[in-house]
């Protein structure tokens, strides 16, 4: 519905007011009626992606003649959002947020009365899994579960590890960091060149051992004893007095 | 090894393939030995000279060996020093070299807090008084948990060795002479 140019069309003392000039009157009156009735209607938005914070969600109505109206916000991440005091006509609603496709859907406004409205995203990028904390092996697995390649893999020395094949330790080890950030979107372009992907892992801790007083002993216990140990005897040189 | 196998050929066909109960899965029996073109040699290097390997005479060398026995586990060499002192943390794999001296050669004087009068008597020579059954089990216990009897008695035995106790004295004390004899025995 739209408002018509209105002509006012005065009456002169005395003149006589015809059925044409009160239907005019009365239609008037019905328009802006209709017209104010229209301006009641609430239209709520809500987006299905259960992984979508709705918050993030950017809700607008459009109409070719007029400037575009943005929906308040929920409060809730799976809230909706509310469009009101539209005009009466056709409008078309679009949702748009970071690493989606826009979604719409097209709602005429007749009366007062409520409108829902439910759009899917489409997702184009993938957010990039917080890893922190977990074993590089679990880390992975999530990475995978992303679809975003490992392509560098450094302990917190430096030491580069072979991203498709660490080592067995390497795998037990905990994550301590990791690029891009937890959330950030990795769209299709980055992820099909290889996500830059930063994972630092502690270097392992040579173990050390104590080294035992073999005194006393022969070279077979001497032996034994530094093998269960891990250590190994060297050079052995038996004594005699000198002549 | 058979002569009829050429080196690098499998010999398959020489290995029966054996019979196995009736009950139990029979296991691919078939094993193919690699054998070497030349005969497995040891590498003897004598200074800086890699020596022939001598041939020795089977019958002969056993004739010979007859005439000895093994050396007693009392009489082999002993670790007296090592390149890296107990206590040292080292990573795994360290190599650590050792120096041996035969039992008879080692003397008390080299443990600490020994007593005096047996910082020149040898492993060997406190044998007997290890061997003594009352102050064997003497030494088990910590000379402050030995019994009047008990100290009197051993006191006895060192001072039959020649050994003077003098509690008043650190290195005549008892203590010092349950070091010295505690010491020999990783010796025996």
């Amino acid at each position: 519905m739209e408002l018509r140019p209105f002509v006012s069309t005065l009456v002169r003392p005395g003149q006589p007011l015809t059925a044409q000039g009160w239907n005019d009157l009365v239609n008037g009156i019905d328009a802006v009626h209709a017209f104010l009735r229209a301006t009641l209607h609430v239209v709520t938005v809500r987006i299905t992606n259960p992984e979508v914070d709705a918050r993030g969600v950017r809700v607008t109505a459009t109409r070719g003649d007029v400037p575009p109206v943005e929906g308040v916000r929920p409060a809730e991440p799976d809230g909706a959002h509310v469009l009101s005091r539209l005009e009466a006509g056709t409008w078309t609603i679009v949702a748009d947020a970071p690493g989606y496709r826009p979604a719409s859907a097209s709602v005429t406004i007749v009366d007062e009365g409520t409108t829902d409205v439910q759009l899917a995203l489409e997702a184009t990028a993938r957010p990039m899994p917080e890893l922190f904390g977990l074993t590089l092996n679990a880390a992975i697995g999530k990475l995978e579960g992303a679809g975003i390649a490992l392509t560098r893999l450094l302990d917190f020395e430096g030491t580069d590890y072979a991203p498709a094949n660490p080592g067995r330790e390497q795998l037990s080890q905990p994550v301590l960091a990791q690029s891009p950030v937890a959330g950030t979107l990795v769209d299709s372009a980055t992820a099909a060149r290889g996500a830059a992907v930063v994972i630092a892992v502690p270097a392992l801790l040579e173990s050390v051992v104590e080294v035992p007083s073999l005194a006393g002993l022969t070279q077979d216990e001497a032996k034994r004893v530094l093998e269960d140990l891990g250590l190994r005897l060297g050079k052995v040189t038996v004594l005699q007095p000198r002549t | 090894m058979g002569s009829s196998f050429r080196p690098g050929l499998a010999a398959a066909a020489a290995i029966p393939k054996t019979s196995v109960l009736a009950t139990a899965v029979r296991i691919p029996t078939e094993k193919v030995v690699d054998l070497e073109a030349t005969r497995t040699k040891a590498t003897i290097v004598r200074g800086t000279e890699t020596v022939e390997t001598p041939v020795i005479n089977l019958t002969r060398a056993t004739g010979l060996l007859d005439a000895f026995v093994p050396v007693r586990r009392t009489e082999e060499a002993r670790a007296v020093k090592q390149t890296i002192v107990a206590g040292t943390l080292v990573a795994r794999g360290t190599t650590i070299d050792l120096e041996f001296l035969a039992p008879t050669h080692v003397v008390l004087g080299i443990f600490d807090g020994v007593h005096a009068d047996l910082r020149a008597s040898s492993v060997l020579s406190v044998a007997s008084l290890l061997d003594d059954p009352e102050v064997s089990a003497a030494l088990k216990k910590n000379t402050s948990e030995l019994t009047a009897t008990e100290r009197q008695n051993v006191g006895a035995k060192f001072a039959a060795a020649n050994v003077a106790i003098d509690d008043a004295v650190p290195e005549k004390s008892m203590g010092a002479a349950f070091m010295a004899l505690k010491s020999a025995q990783a010796f025996r």
